[in-house]
């Protein structure tokens, strides 16, 4: 669920108090008690920083300047700090410990983004190349000569398989990536281990099935809608923004489709990226063909198929090298708890790049960039148009791929290195939220939508959901499914533990 | 009485077949309609020469009669529709028509008992009631045509129908001035009141004399739409107001089985799928097999769901093959063959889809006539089923809203013809939302633009 | 359940039709460029034909030249602004709606007349009379503006008066605008999930002064569900509704009728 949503509408205490026993049950689990913990370093966005720290979120909320005068919010500082984690409320236990927090570049772009940039290599590279998180902010950085052009395009989850009727994050058991292969389409479908196997082969037209697959499949993850997009186009079953085939949806195995209105979605967060990257070029005066190395990150940007990535206009056109780094924000922490030169490093870093932060949403280039994304994806308009568009406006040129740049994939997950215990993820470290619905009919659509079984309806109309596995303000398709509306966001209340 | 359909026949277009209808009609000489068999239902016209007198107009028939109940014994069809359009002679003179109808039936019932073949005489009297412009709906002329359909009936016709041209005079006004609301008044309420006035006739007459009352078409106004709209390439009207013409038609026909018609409707307006879609009741249609008569560009979609399928009319001479009648008659017959082959094996839905989308998109006005579309008209019409101009305005409106977003689903429209239908549609938006004000804003109007308008002689309005 | 969905919208067989025929008059039919299609539809006129044109490929300054001549000329700048102004974005709107042109197209052109509309008001000794006004805002504390320029060129390209009161706007400011101007109808659009709430609070604020009047609120975090809560809410979901709601309003709609008309649920 969406932390600054959640923070706002439940209180940030309570998030805080979430973080906070979160980091308890993973010390539990790993048998550490405070005493025995020296050090702490932490990685994340200024949200979750923030939260965790206890500083107040107010000046994330909201970004416009009006606003925050008005009502006085502070911005916070946000630079990177070494504290006594004792100091952190409901941590009293842990005095003495020491904390390290890695620095913000600027309101939405965090530690995440800076991991980006010295965890890909870049910054000891001359070659102008640009780093992308491939998540719901999109942090990107674009390095020429010595400067760092860094902005964080709000691409929306859709990448992270949000917004997407059958999408889901990665997970065990969802559709990773498509291929085309004999006349028909080939899916790649995650084991319980998160490796890629073999999925079905299936006629998208209809949905038959010409060779089941090894796992059945309950989602999509973004990766897969892109793959999706790709192949579709290539075999023009996908004609923006329209899908042909008689039901105007690529019908999967599993019951799994991709619709027109899924198609908008995706369309809207790879057109925010290509903008986000016409943006930062025209800030650094080069085109997008001068771009030489792309670095791909984040969950998504290791997953993807970078090739395909590439076709449908998710990395610079022109590139010769792509690297997918996978998670760089763990990586980071733990260089972070290594050495404490390091965090000072970072802040260095922060502060030269500051100056070089491109804020997409008051960009008149992004504006105008994304705008023609919309019509590309949304309205059909041709990709020569757009050209012709960006020409007019005077920004830097996009052009479809003509070479295959030489992908590298230096992680296969996107944690690379699991150690000699191996991965356990920690369940439950969210919260309950939960509302009575006095005049509920009991239809059971608001469980039967979820895709992420986080919600439950009980039989005296009581409904309850989990906030760690919830996709928030984001899905809401509980929500939109409730016939007599009688479901309302607002209306939950968390449930006191 | 009049007893208006606001209910659709069918729930759901899907189940609507060729060959089988909710309420078949038993005709004729053995044949039921609709019950889950197509018929082939030829069509003919005498040789103008023999026209002159009642005895040459007599062998003219038999022969075609005998010809054509000839080659179906010869290649084993197991059943026969023939309809006699009358030569307007036939009908001025009540009594030429009976000798012609009597002279039929005795040939029919000779094959019927020698060689067990199912057949059925059909006999379309033309609609005489004009006087040279003028048009004479409720005069002598009127008498004169009730007296053909009773001699008819008492010589051995089975089933009567007519292609009243109530209307007209205004429609052919309105057409070619591109005027929608002209079209819908002439059709959709003038049109209608006229099928009222003369159909409770009709059914009267087939009651009493046990023969089937079967049903209209619009083939003075929606044929003549088709018609003036000709080909691809052919501009005098863009093929969108063709086809709002033909389904605000549907609303017109379909009084016929309101006054108490039972079907087969007849073919050459093309609304049978609508009427089916609301009434159940089986449908004569003609495609491919009429060329003979007239070009087509829905050739095969026309077959989705007929009952008996028809050539609309070929003229008697002869052919390489034998005459007209027999050529065209045997290939309307394997037509229903295949068909029937479908029906046998459970494959008719696939073979109905086959038909439909050999033309749905050839052109906007096979796009609307397929059967989902079609049936899409018919709810439009029964929502207002107890208003005649409300149903035919809901009908054109809907044609308009299907065509739309018929562009978005593969449908190709020229410029001329999407702003013809552009048009059109604001002319329909823009229309009044009772019928009172409607009429008397149209009386208004084409009173004074068409000279040979005269609502209180022909309408009583 | 959904996917059931997806299938029941098309029960029946279909097929790409372009293998088995050939609609001809189609083909004859020559591609037409928007230049061309643009063509037939612009006045005769010789002074306002040139500002139409002007106006439809967004060239700014051509749009002043030409009305600076035809003004000079002694033409009336009121005049101008519908006949050659608002002319020529008829001629983007129509074309817009036919998609032979796209958004990017109207922003230019929409752009252009607005820099039109400046000049010849600053050159007019009267008052025009716009076909109806639209305040337009992004909630505050929120500076993603994309969805409200957009729906600010798309008012204007429909001949609407659109007063920006651009992003982050604060609550009161908008309340005010709101009681100065009367408009036909307000807009508010916000991204961020935070933002939004600032839309209930001038849905009470109006409703205290007894300003009755269609608020649509829209953009990535809004959702159907929080406006329908609000008094004057209607929820649009994109943009190019913006227009057919003042169209609905002009012709009498209220937030009762809107709601019916562009609601989904």
């Amino acid at each position: 669920m969406d932390h600054l949503h959640f923070a706002v509408t439940w209180g940030q205490d309570t998030a805080h108090d979430l973080v906070v026993q979160a980091l308890m049950t993973l010390f539990n689990t790993l048998g550490a008690t405070p005493g025995s913990i020296d050090r702490i370093a932490i990685c994340g966005n200024p949200i979750q920083l923030s939260l965790f720290q206890g500083i107040p979120i107010d000046d994330l909320a909201y970004a416009g300047d009006k606003k925050k005068e008005k009502y006085h919010i502070a911005d916070q500082d946000r630079s990177a700090a070494v504290r006594d984690a004792g100091e952190i409320a409901g941590m009293g236990a842990f005095e003495g410990c020491e904390l390290r927090v890695p620095p913000a570049v600027k309101h939405e772009v965090g530690a995440d983004a800076l991991a980006l940039l010295v965890k890909s290599g870049m910054l000891d590279s001359p070659e102008i190349s640009i780093a992308t998180d491939y998540g719901t902010n999109a942090e990107m950085a674009l390095k020429v000569d010595d400067i760092i052009y860094t902005g964080s395009a709000a691409a929306g989850p859709a990448l992270e398989g949000q917004e997407v009727a059958c999408g889901t994050l990665a997970k065990p058991r969802v559709v990773s990536d498509i291929d085309f292969e004999d006349g028909a389409f080939r899916s790649t479908v995650l084991s319980d281990d998160m490796d890629e196997c073999t999925g079905a082969l299936f006629n998208p037209i209809n949905g038959e099935i010409y060779e089941e697959g090894t796992i059945a499949a309950t989602g999509i993850t973004g990766t897969g809608v892109i793959a999706l997009i790709k192949e579709g186009m290539e075999t023009e079953l996908v004609k923006l923004p329209h899908i042909k085939t008689r039901h105007k949806a690529l019908l999967l195995h599993d019951d799994l489709y991709f619709d027109e209105h899924d198609l908008v979605e995706a369309g809207r967060a790879i057109g925010a990226i290509r903008a986000g990257h016409v943006t930062l070029c025209d800030a650094a005066g080069i085109d997008v063909k001068d771009i030489e190395t792309a670095y791909m990150s984040g969950a998504a940007g290791t997953y993807m198929d970078a090739a395909k990535a590439h076709m449908v206009g998710l990395v610079p056109y022109a590139v010769r090298d792509v690297y997918q780094i996978g998670n760089t924000s763990l990586a980071l922490a733990r260089d972070v708890l290594l050495s404490e030169d390091r965090l000072w490093e970072l802040e260095d870093v922060a502060r030269s790049v500051r100056g070089s932060h491109v804020m997409f949403a008051t960009s008149p280039a992004f504006k105008k960039a994304y705008i023609n994304e919309l019509s590309y994806w949304e309205e059909g308009m041709p990709f020569e148009r757009m050209q012709t568009m960006l020409k007019r406006r005077g920004l830097p040129m996009v052009a479809a791929p003509t070479t295959d740049p030489k992908v590298h994939r230096i992680v296969v997950k996107d944690i690379p290195d699991l150690g000699t215990e191996g991965l356990r993820v920690l369940e439950r470290t969210g919260t309950l939220l939960t509302m009575k619905i006095e005049e509920c009919t009991l239809c059971g659509l608001c469980e039967e939508v979820c895709t992420h079984d986080a919600i439950e309806l009980h039989e005296d109309g009581t409904v309850v959901i989990r906030s760690d596995l919830c996709d928030g303000s984001h899905c809401q398709k509980c929500i939109h499914a409730c016939h007599e509306e009688l479901l309302c966001w607002e209306c939950l209340e968390v449930v006191e533990r | 009485m009049v007893k208006r359909f606001t209910t659709m026949a069918y729930d759901d277009p899907d189940e609507m077949t060729f060959g089988v209808a909710k309420e078949p009609v038993k005709a004729g000489l053995g044949l039921t309609i609709g019950d889950g068999f197509t018929t082939p239902e030829i069509n003919y016209a005498p040789r103008p020469e023999t026209a002159s007198s009642k005895e040459k107009l007599v062998k003219e028939y038999k022969s075609i009669t005998t010809d054509i109940m000839d080659r179906m014994v010869a290649v084993g069809f197991p059943g026969v529709v023939l309809e006699t359009e009358h030569v307007q002679e036939m009908t001025n003179n009540p009594e030429w028509g009976a000798a012609v109808a009597h002279a039929q039936k005795e040939i029919m019932e000779r094959y019927h008992d020698e060689y067990g073949i199912n057949c059925a005489l059909r006999h379309t009297p033309g609609d005489i009631r004009e006087d040279r412009d003028y048009l004479r709906l409720r005069e002598d002329k009127y008498d004169t045509l009730l007296k053909s359909f009773e001699l008819l009936a008492e010589n051995g016709v089975d089933m009567l129908s007519v292609e009243s041209m109530g209307g007209k005079e205004v429609f052919d006004h309105a057409i070619l001035r591109d005027d929608v609301p002209g079209v819908l008044f002439s059709i959709g309420c003038l049109g209608a009141m006229d099928m009222e006035y003369i159909w409770k006739d009709i059914v009267k007459i087939a009651k009493d004399h046990n023969v089937v009352p079967a049903g209209d078409t619009d083939c003075a106004q929606a044929n003549t739409a088709m018609f003036v709209a000709g080909g691809l390439l052919d501009k005098n009207l863009a093929h969108t107001l063709a086809i709002i013409a033909r389904t605000i038609s549907a609303s017109r026909t379909l009084v016929a089985w309101e006054c108490g018609a039972t079907g087969p409707n007849k073919d050459c307006g093309y609304e049978g799928t609508i009427l089916k879609s609301i009434g159940g009741r089986p449908i004569a249609q003609e495609g491919k097999t009429s060329t003979c008569a007239h070009s087509d560009v829905m050739g095969n979609l026309v077959m989705q769901c007929c009952d008996l399928w028809s050539n609309e009319s070929v003229e008697y001479h002869g052919e390489f093959g034998g005459t007209s009648v027999q050529a065209w008659g045997e290939t309307l017959a394997y037509d229903c063959t295949l068909m029937n082959v479908a029906l046998k094996t459970g494959t008719e839905k696939t073979l109905r889809d086959l038909f439909m989308l050999s033309d749905k998109y050839r052109d906007p006005q096979g796009y609307v006539l397929a059967y989902p579309n079609a049936w899409k008209v018919g709810k439009a019409i029964v929502e207002d089923g107890d208003d005649l101009y409300l149903r035919a305005k809901n009908a054109a409106l809907e044609t308009c809203n299907i065509l739309e977003e018929g562009v978005n689903e593969g449908l190709k429209l020229t410029r001329f013809e999407t702003k013809a239908l552009r048009d059109a549609k604001i002319a329909l938006e823009g229309l009044p939302d009772d019928q009172d004000t409607f009429v008397s804003e149209s009386l208004d109007k084409y009173k004074k633009e068409v000279r040979v308008f005269e609502p209180k002689r022909n309408y009583d309005l | 359940m959904a996917l059931k969905k997806i299938k029941e919208r098309s029960m029946a067989l279909d097929i790409d039709p372009d293998d088995i025929l050939v609609r001809y008059n189609v083909r004859l039919e020559k591609e037409i460029t928007p230049e061309e299609a643009a063509e037939e539809l612009y006045p005769d006129d010789p002074h306002l034909k040139p500002i139409a044109q002007a106006v439809f490929v967004g060239d700014e300054e051509g749009v002043v030249a030409g009305l600076e001549k035809a003004i000079s000329g002694g033409m009336d700048p009121l005049k101008l602004i519908d006949d050659a102004l608002i002319g020529g974005m008829n001629v983007v709107s129509k074309l817009y709606d036919e998609a032979v042109i796209y958004l990017p197209d109207v922003m230019l052109s929409s752009d252009a007349m607005q820099k039109g509309i400046e000049y010849c008001k600053s050159k007019a000794t009267s008052d025009m009379k716009p076909k109806g006004t639209v305040i337009c805002h992004v909630a505050e504390g929120d500076v993603h503006d994309i969805g409200k320029t957009i729906v600010v060129a798309l008012l204007r390209a429909n001949g609407y008066n659109v007063v920006d009161l651009g992003r982050d706007c604060p609550v009161e400011e908008v309340v005010e605008h709101v009681e100065k101007e009367r408009p036909l109808m307000l807009t508010g659009t916000a991204l961020m999930t935070t933002t939004m709430y600032a839309f209930k609070h001038i849905n009470d604020k109006l409703k205290e002064k007894n300003l009755a009047l269609p608020f649509v609120c829209g953009g990535g975090a809004v959702n159907q569900d929080f406006v329908s809560k609000l008094e004057f809410g209607v929820y649009g979901e994109e943009a190019p509704q913006a227009p057919r709601m003042a169209a609905s309003i002009l012709s009498g709609a209220n937030v009762g009728k809107l709601r019916e008309e562009f609601h989904k649920h």
